[in-house]
């Protein structure tokens, strides 16, 4: 019996879809994916049931704030919270502290002051769907990451609070989800002390306006804007502060890329050194069309994207419609915030009938832009210039 | 005329099935009705209106093809993560499973001894990957 058909008599038909909707490593990929709708969440591409990994389709990028129902989800183990009671809840403020902090939801709330952020996040392995030689972790495509609104306590004034001891060198972030194993590393990120201080990062405990969703941690999150999701602990509740640097499975083994530019290495020469994912590379993502569109000759057409970097600032984003020999300038939107995602925009109207390739890339205000080619072994930080295939028919 | 009727209705039947395979199941699932919606409570009345959240986890598992190896799969994998995980991988040479499954042991501490090890790679090899490329640049020696 064929691979396929066993795959059918046992009910896995997700293999056969999923794959098929991955056929080049260039545009969008597609939406023949599995779906699936959880607790507090809309229908979302599926790629994982247990730890529930959740991709949003494009369409919900839209939108300048991604709608907490849509926003993508990653855990990494089956154990993920499923119940928070309030009343009981605390976040630990321990380590190498003055006045170690017990605090609850209200505390947060009430004795910091308020601090309202639209951020953007995204997993370290955004669109790893798309390089090649294919890598193994989740299989996202351009998904797994959203821009939102929220509202916490800087971490600076939780860690102020407490009182940070003279030697301390980092600081580090554990939620209530726990590993399922004895033997098996807990989920813990650290932050360098300075960074830790230097008032961006937030405690965050409302999203868009609302609680955050149990699968988006519920119901405080860190938010570390410019830098990848990873050390953005969901249901946050002990945090740290350190006079050693904390070495675990998550900083010494996971989460590293390559230190050339680029986060870049060459397939068959792996690089001999990493160093843990931090910042987000600067980046443009076509939002619409979609590569399943047809286009229609001669009618106008707004190609529209949006464009992140690190926090530096987005300041121009080409969009190529003869695969990269020719650049024009897209319309920026307004900046929303200075973490956010930047929308933009450029009309096309194709004259002709065929296949077109089109491209967009980013420039930062630091000057940073993209490249054509990107690899790396965990398949982190994708930000190669993007691809999208359209057809335009008579 | 008989032999028509008999390739319309085979037709007919393999259409239908190629449709279940392809849309049936997903489209269940898209279709699946809306829960009846809350009023959503500001974060400000939270711990006094609606103090617990609790969610409960559907099971959307699929089951993996028999074989050589999936016993030993289905208890020693599935403890940390669903079947899905490796579902939505492409069908990697076998180096590249052998390299995941040695990374589930030393780094997340799967309880699987070196012989496991062997059962598994070979399981994943046989529905979902392939073997590797012979090395091409040389010649073994004879």
């Amino acid at each position: 019996m064929s691979a396929f058909a066993a795959a059918c008599k046992n009910g896995s038909i997700a293999r056969t879809v999923i794959d098929a909707g991955l056929p080049t490593n260039k545009g969008m990929g597609s939406n023949l994916r599995t779906w699936a709708r959880y607790p507090e969440k809309t229908d979302l591409m599926m790629l994982a049931d247990r730890p529930p990994l959740l991709e949003t389709p494009l369409l919900f990028f839209l939108e300048d704030l991604t709608p907490n129902d849509a926003f993508f989800v990653r855990w990494h183990y089956a154990g993920v919270p499923t119940r928070v009671d309030l009343r009981t809840f605390r976040i630990q403020v321990t380590g190498a502290v003055n006045r170690p902090l017990q605090l609850s939801f209200d505390d947060l709330r009430t004795k910091f002051e308020p601090v309202t952020m639209t951020a953007f996040s995204q997993c370290s392995g955004n669109s790893r769907s798309f390089f090649q030689p294919r890598v193994p972790g989740a299989q996202w495509t351009n998904g797994a990451m959203g821009n939102a609104r929220y509202v916490g306590a800087r971490l600076k004034d939780v860690l102020n609070a407490a009182g940070v001891k003279a030697g301390a060198v980092e600081v580090s972030f554990r939620g209530v989800d726990v590993p399922p194993l004895q033997a098996s590393p807990h989920f813990e990120k650290p932050l360098t002390i300075d960074h830790a201080l230097d008032g961006e990062s937030i405690v965050a405990y409302e999203m868009n306006g609302a609680p955050l969703p149990m699968l988006n941690g519920f119901p405080v999150r860190l938010v570390v804007p410019g830098w990848f999701a990873t050390y953005w602990v969901k249901c946050l509740s002990e945090i740290t502060v350190r006079t050693e640097p904390l070495h675990n499975f998550w900083v010494d083994t996971a989460y590293r890329v390559p230190t050339a530019p680029g986060y870049n290495e060459d397939p068959k020469h792996p690089s001999e050194v990493s160093t843990p994912i931090t910042r987000h590379l600067t980046r443009a993502v076509f939002v619409t069309p979609e590569s399943s569109a047809q286009l229609k000759r001669g009618t106008q057409v707004e190609i529209q994207g949006i464009a992140v970097d690190d926090g530096a600032g987005i300041r121009r984003v080409e969009v190529s419609t003869d695969g990269g020999r020719t650049w024009a300038d897209a319309a920026l939107d307004r900046v929303i915030d200075k973490y956010s995602w930047r929308r933009w925009r450029m009309n096309w109207r194709p004259t002709e009938a065929r296949g077109y390739s089109l491209q967009c890339r980013a420039t930062n205000a630091a000057g940073e832009t993209q490249s054509a080619s990107q690899w790396n072994h965990g398949g982190y930080g994708r930000n190669v210039i993007q691809t999208l295939d359209v057809e335009v028919v008579a | 005329m008989q032999t028509l009727r008999v390739v319309i209705v085979l037709l007919a039947v393999a259409v239908a099935i190629l449709s279940y395979a392809l849309w049936g199941r997903a489209g269940r699932e898209r279709r699946a009705a809306l829960p009846p919606e809350e009023p959503v409570i500001s974060v400000s009345q939270l711990t006094e209106r609606k103090p617990v959240k609790e969610i409960e986890l559907d099971y959307h598992s699929p089951d993996l093809p028999p074989g050589p190896g999936q016993d030993v799969f289905a208890t020693q994998c599935v403890i940390c993560h669903s079947p899905r995980y490796v579902l939505n991988q492409p069908a990697f040479p076998r180096k590249i499973w052998t390299a995941e499954v040695h990374k589930m042991v030393k780094g997340y501490g799967a309880p699987i001894d070196p012989a496991q090890e062997k059962v598994i790679v070979d399981y994943l090899v046989s529905w979902h990957g392939k073997e590797d490329a012979p090395v091409q640049t040389k010649s073994l020696p004879k």
